[in-house]
């Protein structure tokens, strides 16, 4: 168990009513109780309220609440303090200096899950789970990873481990002791098999849902130059602005921005100066990236301009985006239209929606359009999978279907293993430390 | 007494194979027993091997140990165990002439050069310097030696429990080792208690055979050793049923029991349990299997395999004679339950060598574990390391991969015991490769170097090493169709004997242990090479060397006991610091972590 004592601011920085600093390991208590002087007697898990105290500088500099958790009952598992000054970034780091001061040590990312995580607190499922409920970019996406903090994904993965398990037991309990007459009914072996096998592919369809509901769905928005690609984003975004932040991205020549449609979270790429007809090495580079875009994206929003009449541009894009999904959108409703619906309907084989980014019109309709045609049926369980977990489970279901293919039970019994120590894996139970690290780094200090 | 290079104490199954590798080994050894009538003595069943246990017996075998051999010798009903299974899970066993195998073992290790036999009672280890400097007997007699190996058993504090009365013993009878507990108590040893527990003993005579069913012995049997060409079944054993009426006596009586009455504080193995735990654990059985054994040829005393309790006398009595078949049955010895001493294994290292203590080393249930073939592999293997140790040569360590010894040795100090510890073919991960069938060729080359196969011996394994590769060669060469022999098998194309056909006349399989080693090479291929796969990236991995000037003190997220671990061990790559004991997967990624990053901080440094 790691015993040396972090500390770390827990909330963002920046100015607000408060904001908290954790600390975390055996000298927790001893240190804090040099920063922090409570009023009263200190009481584990009570609210107590006290002064700052500056041991340097022999003066007090604020007052707030704090929080003793004695081990195991804590996050970490370890003992734990948690201090609420005011919410001012010098008061913070005041008091995280002075912790290093008085032995802490600052935490690195993600290390009180690490702690949790390590001490048995939460399994590697849970602790991934954190990290996507301060990640995640929609209201579902909170509730689908709050959901998986509490347990739904573990529960699921014990309950599948536990029946492999016993499956395993019962074999490998054939193998060790013949003498006790212990028979295999092998269909009922091969049933437990099968069901496991299919309570995994269940889970496996999971990962799309869960990815579009935490990361958003991801919409180019494409068109010739001046089809009005920007006026319709902007109109789109328009009633989200403040709410809506830059989502960081890679490719950082194309706007990206976030809009949410009743809860579930829409990236929209506008691919403003892209020119589908290019004229020199520049606009030619340009394509090259929005096309490795919509080729990485949910689907596609495609502007036409209805005022004027199909061009070769619009044909380029029409057959670049060709089997990608895709809204069409008949824009500048509001200038006499030239562009036949129909046409354009038996050219690409979908309606097209009529909109105008000036008056407004059809923006509603292409909201209800977004959510019921690029949203996957959102999951019954409140469960998802993120890519770690999938590669675990495709290795399980490799070994299971090996499993079924089987007839000799030593070599039943080896399949089995594999699913069970892939299982593990997912858990967190056995884990190469390589994953670990590349897990626990992600987080962010003091979560 | 004179002064000996190793003194190994206690002559059960793990203290003749330590004395009997190392006085091969060169060395001046003494083997101090309590009682030189029992060496070698069975105190329990009558059997050697079984599942996993048999793959253990092989490998003794293969390293040069007397298990098997002297079992050959002494055994009289031979059963493989999982014979309709796959090879990788069969497992050779023998039950044995008890009396034989005592009296041929001791009369074997009288006549082994640099070995004396020795009767005497230890009380004590001499400890210079924190290194083992020789033993006390309880005539005071101090006798020096470079390393000592002790290998007490259950004698270690041994307390026998029958019903309501418990005495000290070390086996039924016989004194136990009191003192000597105490000793390593004030070494400063971590200890923990144990239980185990044996069977009444049934006159042969007062048994109604008819209703039991015959169990006879294979009728191809297979020997325990290498070494021995054939062996034959002079005995049958016998399976019975205890009923609803044995367990309501059980029952009844439950609050007599030691084990239930709670003045057993030891933990007993769950794998092994008495009858009044199964009737416990298992209210639902309706009945439970009972073997009957002889436990020799000349002898009338018949172990009820099955029946071990803790009850008093007359309830074991009552119980017996409720069993169909056993109505007149006489009872010559009770059954009992015994507590005994175990020091706690994480403290040893790989080569069982103590942590506290140098030139110390323990073998047997003394680390935690049960059977006479784990006390016997854990034997060889620390009288061969005692030997290397005073040879000034480096330790022999048996990794996981290639033995049961190995998977043994590692569980024991990495992880501890909470209950006796036995092997299970399940604990092996290359259980497909760790097998009977081909033990010798996994470990005898080793033994070889190491000084413990005699020439003859050594010739013999080579024909028969070759004998087999070739004729594996053969197989995994020629065509049947468009697709090779071995293919053919294990795609189940073509059955076994066929497969076999294939082969020149000279290379047909003589024994049947060179056709279940071409059987498991053909069917478990692509398993195996799966599996070299893997070890080569693992060895890649573990040869990852720890830089000698690294501090593993501020590495951060590591729990101070390892911390002074590492710093105690010095590991030199990454697959010494795996072998630590009570490291964990989660802190091996850290040191490894620490040693990439160590690295690329040099990189640039010097660049």
């Amino acid at each position: 168990m790691p015993e040396d004592t972090i500390v770390a601011p827990a909330t963002a920085q920046g100015r607000g009513a408060i904001s908290m600093v954790r600390l975390s390991g055996s000298e927790a208590f001893s240190i804090a109780k040099k920063i922090f002087r409570p009023a009263g007697k200190i009481l584990p898990r009570r609210v107590l309220y006290g002064k700052f105290y500056d041991f340097q500088e022999n003066t007090f500099f604020d007052d707030g609440m704090g929080i003793f958790y004695r081990s195991p009952r804590s996050y970490t598992g370890e003992d734990m303090v948690e201090l609420t000054p005011h919410g001012n970034p010098v008061i913070v780091w005041r008091i995280v200096e002075l912790a290093v001061e008085a032995g802490a040590r600052l935490a690195r990312p993600g290390e009180f899950t690490y702690r949790a995580f390590l001490n048995g607190k939460m399994d590697l499922v849970r602790a991934e789970a954190v990290e996507d409920l301060v990640e995640a970019q929609s209201l579902e996406g909170v509730k689908l990873s709050f959901s998986q903090l509490q347990g739904s994904l573990s529960q699921k993965i014990e309950g599948l481990r536990e029946s492999l398990l016993s499956a395993a037991v019962l074999l490998e309990t054939g193998i060790e002791f013949p003498d006790q007459g212990i028979e295999i009914e092998r269909p009922r072996l091969q049933e437990a098999i099968r069901e496991a096998l299919e309570r995994i592919e269940e889970l496996l369809s999971l990962f799309e849902t869960g990815k579009q509901l935490l990361e958003g769905i991801t919409l180019v928005l494409v068109g010739k130059p001046n089809a009005g690609k920007s006026s319709i984003f902007n109109a789109l975004l328009e009633e989200e602005r403040a709410i809506v932040t830059e989502v960081p991205g890679t490719t950082r020549d194309f706007l990206r921005e976030k809009l949410i449609i009743d809860g579930v979270a829409f990236i929209i790429i506008d691919t403003a100066g892209m020119n589908p007809v290019p004229k020199d090495e520049i606009e030619r580079e340009g394509m090259r990236r929005a096309e490795l875009l919509i080729q990485e994206s949910d689907g596609v929003l495609l502007v036409l301009d209805g005022s004027s009449p199909l061009e070769p541009a619009d044909r380029k894009l029409m057959k670049m985006t060709e089997g990608k999904k895709k809204v069409v959108l008949i824009n500048k409703a509001d200038l006499p239209l030239v562009l036949s619906p129909e046409e354009i309907k038996r050219l690409l084989g979908l309606p097209p929606l009529i909109v105008s980014a000036k008056t407004r019109e059809g923006l509603e309709k292409l909201r209800v359009f977004l959510k019921e045609n690029f949203l996957k049926a959102l999951p019954p369980q409140k469960l998802y999978i993120n890519s770690r977990q999938r590669i675990s489970l495709q290795k399980a279901a490799r070994h299971l279907k090996e499993a079924l293919a089987l007839q000799a039970e030593e070599l039943i019994a080896e399949q089995l293993r594999g699913a069970i120590g892939a299982l593990d894996e997912l858990l967190g139970k056995i884990t190469p430390g390589d994953i670990l690290n590349s897990i626990f780094s992600r987080f962010c200090i003091g979560k | 007494m004179m002064d000996a290079d190793v003194i190994v104490v206690g002559a059960g199954h793990a203290g003749i194979e330590a004395a009997y590798a190392s006085a091969k080994m060169g060395l001046q050894t003494l083997l101090v027993t309590i009682h030189l009538e029992t060496v070698a003595q069975m105190s329990c069943n009558p059997s050697i091997g079984g599942t996993a246990k048999g793959q253990l017996v092989r490998e003794i075998d293969a390293m040069g140990g007397a298990m098997a051999r002297i079992g050959d010798k002494c055994g009289i009903h031979y059963k493989l165990l999982n014979r309709k299974k796959g090879p990788a899970i069969q497992a050779p066993r023998a039950q044995e002439d008890k009396a034989c195998y005592r009296l041929s073992m001791k009369h074997f290790l009288e006549g082994v050069e640099n070995l004396i036999l020795y009767q005497g009672i230890v009380t004590g280890i001499l400890v210079k310097g924190g290194r083992a400097a020789g033993v006390e007997t309880l005539e005071g007699i101090k006798i020096g030696a470079g390393a000592v190996v002790l290998t007490p058993g259950t004698f270690l504090n041994g307390l026998i429990h029958i019903g309501e009365r418990h005495y000290p013993s070390g086996r039924a009878n016989e004194p136990a080792s009191v003192e000597l507990a105490e000793n390593l108590r004030s070494i400063g040893f971590k200890m923990g208690r144990l239980k185990t527990g044996t069977p009444m003993r049934i006159h042969a005579d007062t048994i109604d055979y008819s209703r039991f069913e015959v169990q006879e012995g294979d009728s191809d049997p297979v020997p325990l050793s290498f070494w021995t060409e054939r062996v034959e079944n002079k005995i049958v054993c016998y399976l019975g049923y205890t009923n609803e009426k044995v367990h309501e006596i059980i029952r009844k009586n439950l609050h007599r029991s030691a084990l239930y009455s709670g003045r057993i504080v030891g933990i007993g193995p769950r794998y092994c349990p008495s009858i009044e735990d199964k009737i416990v654990k298992f209210p639902h059985h309706k009945r439970h299997h009972i073997f009957l054994e002889p436990e020799g040829l000349e002898t009338k005393e018949v172990y009820a395999n099955g029946l071990s309790s803790s009850l008093p006398y007359e309830v074991q009595e009552e119980f017996m004679r409720a069993i169909p078949g056993l109505e007149n049955a006489v009872m010559m010895r009770p059954g009992y339950a015994i507590e005994y001493d175990f020091v706690q294994p994480t403290q040893l290292r790989p080569t069982l060598e103590t942590l506290p203590v140098e030139n110390l080393f323990l073998a047997g249930q003394i680390n935690g574990t049960s059977g006479y073939e784990e006390a016997a592999g854990q034997g060889l293997l620390a009288g061969i390391n005692a030997a290397l140790k005073l040879k000034g040569k480096p330790p022999f360590i048996l990794p996981r991969k290639i033995s049961y010894i190995g998977v043994m040795v590692e569980d024991l100090i990495t992880q501890g015991v909470d209950e006796p510890y036995r092997l299970f073919t399940s604990r092996a991960e290359r259980r497909l490769y760790l097998r009977a069938d081909n033990a010798d060729l996994r470990l005898t080359p080793l033994a070889w170097e190491l000084g413990l196969i005699g020439e003859e011996e050594y010739r013999e394994f080579l024909k028969r090493k070759e004998r087999r590769e070739r004729a594996r060669e053969y197989l995994f060469c020629t065509k049947s169709g468009k697709i090779t022999v071995a293919q053919a098998f294990a795609s189940k194309k073509i059955s076994l004997k066929e497969a076999l056909s294939h082969l020149p006349q000279a290379l047909r399989p003589a024994t049947q242990d060179e056709a279940r080693y071409l059987d498991a090479e053909m069917r478990y291929s692509g398993y195996l090479e799966k599996e070299v796969r893997v070890a080569e990236r693992l060895k890649k991995e573990e040869a990852l060397e720890v830089p000698p000037d690294m501090d593993f003190s501020s590495l951060e997220g590591l729990s101070n006991e390892l911390k002074e671990k590492l710093a105690k061990y010095k590991p030199r790559t990454i697959g010494e610091a795996k072998r630590i004991p009570g490291m964990t997967p989660a802190a091996l990624g850290l040191i490894i972590g620490k040693i990439k990053e160590w690295k690329r901080r040099k990189g640039l440094n010097s660049s």
